[in-house]
């Protein structure tokens, strides 16, 4: 009896322990439902969030059903500096952001890695890039015209999405006259003839209310996406996370967004950086048009032909005619290494190499045309005849 | 505390109990012996890096590039090297040893003979593992601090981020990385303790301890079993590393002593349960 007294601690503490997790993450999703709102007034509420001053912690997630490798001991540079290992990283790997933004005009990003960082420092028209493994800082000096343009940092790899990329691409000049109201109009309008729209508001991120924006392609089985979800801090109007849903997948393929947010401004020295002694520095200057203008494009366009789009909406294919990718890097013949790392991730089709990944597909032919798309590997080697 | 106590009346000197293990495990020449191991982790860095006049950057561990710039990140290269192995492995061996040395020797009786009570004399035991835990860290650091200020040119230290701190700056984040450390080793040291009860062989004790922080790096290695992750006690060793970015991350400091909380309140609740019901019979 006063054996089993004395054990009794033994038998709560784990039951305390699990108890305080379980009821940890309710007490902090006590956050109010916001007014209903449409799609537009959602999308516009986006638009006005422009100018927002706020820090925080964002995390990227993927599943995107390529192998997964060990990360190995301490500080290990995981994937080295072979070019295909570092986007197999990317792709594969969970990565965590430090954000700090004041405006449009001040940004800071800091990839937290395992004893390392790499970060993108932004304050006016100055752009520094460090990476703490390489000791490697470049220094970017903006036009006038190309810092004055959009002020949203870009945090990774932003989800491949045909529909709202295109309308943005397209018309940036004439967007910038437009009011959040017409802007959100438009965007709508060019999604909805391929894409459902719905909006919830209960959910919260990063213990904010949110409002979701779901976009469901109207496609069904044509594309791999399932669904995307956009979720929008009710109060600001800022997009606090990112998830994209593979057909068939359980899991979300690609997901990223805010695990922790303060709307305070951040202090204004971290902003201004000044590479470290022993860092190597490379100054570039962005070009005073943009890239996209005809001048600039001109004397490159026969070694950069240019991809045919075939189809519209979610399942969208883009064909890379043959040296379109060889001239992008110097050297013709990839390495050793990266052409085994390739062959591992690829699988042979007739005709060529194929990946799949639960998010995209991408056809290497062997006459060197790439056909990608976010469909099935099956449309795309119909899309070659 | 390998020699008994005289009996004298609980709460007259208060910590008198606890002087008595501190001063017993640090005047035993083991206890030396492994803190001068661990000191020789950040000499042997330095000298190997002042000889060869180091690797190129970005191979071998984090921050050994840096040292020929600047020294005082050989404390830093010392405690990225030794939180796989020797430190948990120093632990162990002090936690491990806890209770079952003092039974294998046959004192933990004389030790119960005293009105100390079982619960205080674990509770001290415990607390003798954890301040060892602490000199563990800072003997390196320190150390190698030092060493690193004798054979290298030493200055403002850049950060992670890229941005430099003045002398002031780095002695609190080096005080605060010794406090990182020990503080991610204290549920190890719990479960050292509470195994190191259940055995009258210490060594038997102090393998199983270390084998554990071995068997829970292997699974922090593991993506397949990412879903366990956060719930390792060894998950956070590495991000020390968060105290050299600016500005500080504080998070992986307050989840830290989260799970480090947990594993103390589990494994000491169980090692009470034990040691408070088990016949001491050597």
């Amino acid at each position: 009896m006063n054996k089993n007294v004395k054990w009794l601690p033994a038998i709560l503490a784990p039951v305390l322990v699990i108890g305080a997790v379980v009821a940890a993450p309710a007490v902090a999703r006590a956050a109010s439902t916001p007014p209903d709102k449409t799609a537009q007034q959602v999308l516009a509420l986006i638009a006005t969030a422009k100018d927002a001053a706020y820090s925080g912690t964002v995390e990227q997630h993927s599943d995107l059903g390529l192998p997964q490798l060990p990360t190995a001991g301490p500080g290990s540079s995981a994937g080295g500096s072979d070019a295909t290992a570092q986007i197999l990283d990317l792709l594969t790997a969970d990565h965590t952001a430090r954000v700090f933004v004041d405006g449009a005009s001040k940004q800071r990003v800091q990839v937290l890695d395992k004893l390392a960082e790499r970060d993108v420092i932004r304050n006016g028209s100055e752009v520094w890039t460090y990476d703490s493994k390489t000791k490697k800082a470049n220094r970017i000096t903006l036009s006038a015209r190309s810092s004055a343009g959009s002020g949203t940092p870009i945090i990774g790899p932003v989800p491949n999405d045909p529909d709202t990329s295109t309308p943005g691409g397209s018309a940036t000049p004439e967007l910038q006259t437009l009011s959040p109201a017409q802007l959100a109009d438009r965007a709508i309008q060019a999604i909805t003839p391929s894409t459902y729209v719905a909006v919830t508001s209960t959910a919260s991120v990063a213990g904010r209310a949110v409002y979701e924006l779901e976009l469901t392609p109207k496609t069904g089985s044509a594309t791999l996406v399932s669904h995307v979800v956009l979720s929008v801090d009710a109060a600001t109007g800022l997009p606090l996370r990112v998830v994209v849903d593979a057909r068939g997948q359980k899991a979300d393929a690609f997901s990223v967004g805010f695990s922790s947010i303060d709307f305070s401004t951040p202090a204004a020295s971290l902003f201004r950086f000044t590479p470290p002694t022993g860092a190597t520095v490379t100054t570039h200057t962005a070009p005073a048009t943009s890239p996209t203008k005809k001048p600039h494009a001109a004397p490159n366009a026969a070694a950069h032909p240019k991809p045919t789009v075939t189809g519209t909406g979610w399942d969208t294919i883009v064909e890379l005619p043959a040296g379109a990718t060889a001239t992008k890097g110097s050297s013709p013949t990839p390495s050793a290494t990266q052409s085994k790392l390739l062959d591992e991730l690829t699988t042979a089709v007739p005709g060529g190499r194929a990946l799949q990944t639960s998010l995209l597909s991408v056809l290497l032919l062997d006459d060197g045309r790439v056909l990608v798309g976010s469909v099935p590997i099956a449309s795309l080697e119909s899309a070659v005849q | 505390m390998s020699r008994a106590e005289p009996a004298r009346a609980p709460g007259a000197r208060p910590f008198a109990l606890l002087g008595s293990e501190l001063a017993t495990l640090f005047r035993r020449r083991r206890t030396i012996a492994m803190l001068g191991a661990l000191a020789l982790v950040p000499i042997l860095i330095a000298i190997a890096v002042r000889v060869t006049s180091a690797g190129s950057s970005g191979r071998g561990p984090a921050f050994l590039s840096d040292i020929t710039q600047n020294g005082l990140f050989v404390g830093f290269t010392a405690l990225t090297v030794s939180i796989p192995l020797f430190l948990p492995l120093t632990i162990g061996v002090v936690a491990g040893d806890t209770i079952a040395g003092e039974a294998s020797l046959g004192t933990l009786r004389y030790l119960l003979v005293a009105p100390a009570g079982r619960l205080r004399l674990l509770g001290v035991k415990y607390l003798g593992a954890a301040v060892f835990a602490i000199a563990a860290s800072a003997v390196i650091v320190v150390v190698g601090i030092g060493i690193g200020a004798l054979l290298f040119p030493i200055g403002p230290v850049t950060l992670l981020s890229g941005d430099t701190i003045g002398a002031g700056d780095f002695a609190l984040r080096a005080l605060l990385m010794i406090g990182y450390v020990s503080m991610s080793l204290l549920g190890f040291a719990a479960i050292g303790t509470f195994i190191s009860t259940l055995t009258t062989v210490p060594v038997g004790a102090m393998a199983a301890t270390v084998v554990l922080a071995a068997a829970s790096q292997i699974m922090d290695a593991l993506p397949q079993l990412s879903a366990v992750h956060p719930w390792l006690f060894t998950h956070d060793w590495f991000a020390f590393g968060d105290l050299l970015r600016n500005p500080i991350s504080w998070d992986s400091y307050a989840q830290n002593a989260v799970l480090q909380l947990g594993y103390i309140v589990v494994f000491g609740s169980l090692a009470i349960g034990r040691f408070t019901t088990t016949d001491v019979l050597s």
